[in-house]
């Protein structure tokens, strides 16, 4: 029990530190770009060499990642602050999130549907040349 | 003695909708959105300051970080997706990507909205987290992004799956992509409700991928609308 909450710890402590190391390199390079989002790709790049083992986070993570949307809260929250902001431009975000949502999930989806069968097909008829 | 209001309201609200939603099947809103609507109507009522909810609500913020960062751990599992396949699927994370940042911007534009509403919504489908940070150095409205967000997963949930059968796309690989990278964990998570696992993973991918070129492409277009 004591071993499990001392890993969970570690792993909080090591997803901090990719953060802490992000913000130190984007810092060092004057380089506009958000800290945590460099932190994911630094921890994905640091387990696939394997200088990060999976089982040092992988509770840590699965569970930050189920309950990411609780910790969103706060920003809904404060909404309320924005009301009259939003409420003047209403209808714009209405038709932006019904418009653009339709058209990025129907494009994207016949994209790669028509994409992989597009390969599928280059593929079988190389092989049926030879 | 910081006040402990905020946080305790929110981490109960959440749990439970989380828990009616497991017992109670087909809600299509998701627990987020309910306690959300609940903690601003708890808050109207009682006139309490944002200020006071925030003061133990700050912390919730701060798990977000490493939240984000965890994120990382999934493109680590399914690496070997990335792999197959390779060329359909990047391009089709930088089509979701851009089409997601030009069509928001025209559609907003075409609607007169405000150019502060606009940067807000860029990173609209991309997951909350992810575009709040991407909003803040953009000079948006971190509160609007989140709340956008969220209802652009809630749309494409709800519809998307119909819509996808509409237009006769039945590749896993394909609606999996589409479903994450249009409406982020929240399209994810009906993708896992149907039980399709390739899906669940597709989706997962897109979503933290559209996420990482969202970053990168957003403020560039911000640069060059402004």
């Amino acid at each position: 029990m004591i071993n499990k909450i001392l890993n969970f710890i570690l792993g909080i402590i090591i997803l901090f530190l990719f953060y802490f190391l992000s913000v130190g390199i984007l810092h060092l390079v004057h380089i506009q770009f958000p800290p945590t989002i460099l932190g994911l790709i630094l921890l994905a790049i640091a387990l696939i060499t394997g200088i990060i083992k999976e089982e040092w986070i992988k509770t840590p993570s699965e569970w930050l990642i189920n309950n990411m949307a609780m910790f969103l809260l706060p920003f809904i929250a404060g909404l309320v602050a924005y009301q009259s902001m939003i409420l003047k431009n209403l209808i714009p975000i209405l038709l932006v999130i019904f418009l653009t949502t339709t058209a990025i999930i129907v494009l994207t989806g016949l994209f790669i549907e028509y994409g992989t069968a597009f390969i599928r097909l280059r593929h079988w008829r190389k092989n049926h040349h030879d | 003695m910081i006040n402990p209001m905020g946080l305790i309201l929110s981490v109960c609200l959440f749990k439970g909708f989380q828990y009616v939603k497991i017992r109670g099947k087909q809600i299509p809103f998701p627990p987020v959105l309910l306690a959300g609507i609940v903690i601003i109507v708890i808050l109207k009522t009682f006139n309490i300051d944002f200020a006071t909810y925030n003061e133990s609500g700050k912390y919730l913020t701060l798990s977000l970080i490493p939240a984000v960062v965890a994120l990382g751990y999934p493109i680590f599992k399914h690496r070997d997706l990335l792999l197959k396949n390779k060329r359909v699927i990047y391009a089709g994370f930088l089509f979701a990507t851009v089409l997601a940042i030009i069509s928001t911007y025209f559609v907003a534009k075409f609607a007169h909205a405000d150019l502060r509403i606009i940067v807000s919504m860029l990173p609209k489908s991309v997951t909350a987290p992810i575009a709040v940070e991407i909003s803040k150095g953009m000079g948006g409205v971190p509160e609007l992004t989140a709340c956008v967000a969220v209802l652009t997963g809630v749309f494409g949930a709800v519809f998307g799956h119909k819509l996808l059968q509409m237009f006769k796309v039945k590749h896993d690989v394909a609606i999996g992509m589409a479903m994450g990278a249009a409406s982020h964990v929240i399209g994810t998570a009906r993708c896992a409700e149907k039980g399709r696992e390739l899906q669940v993973v597709m989706a997962s991918l897109a979503l933290v991928m559209v996420g990482i070129l969202t970053a990168i492409l957003a403020p560039i277009f911000v640069n060059i609308i402004s």
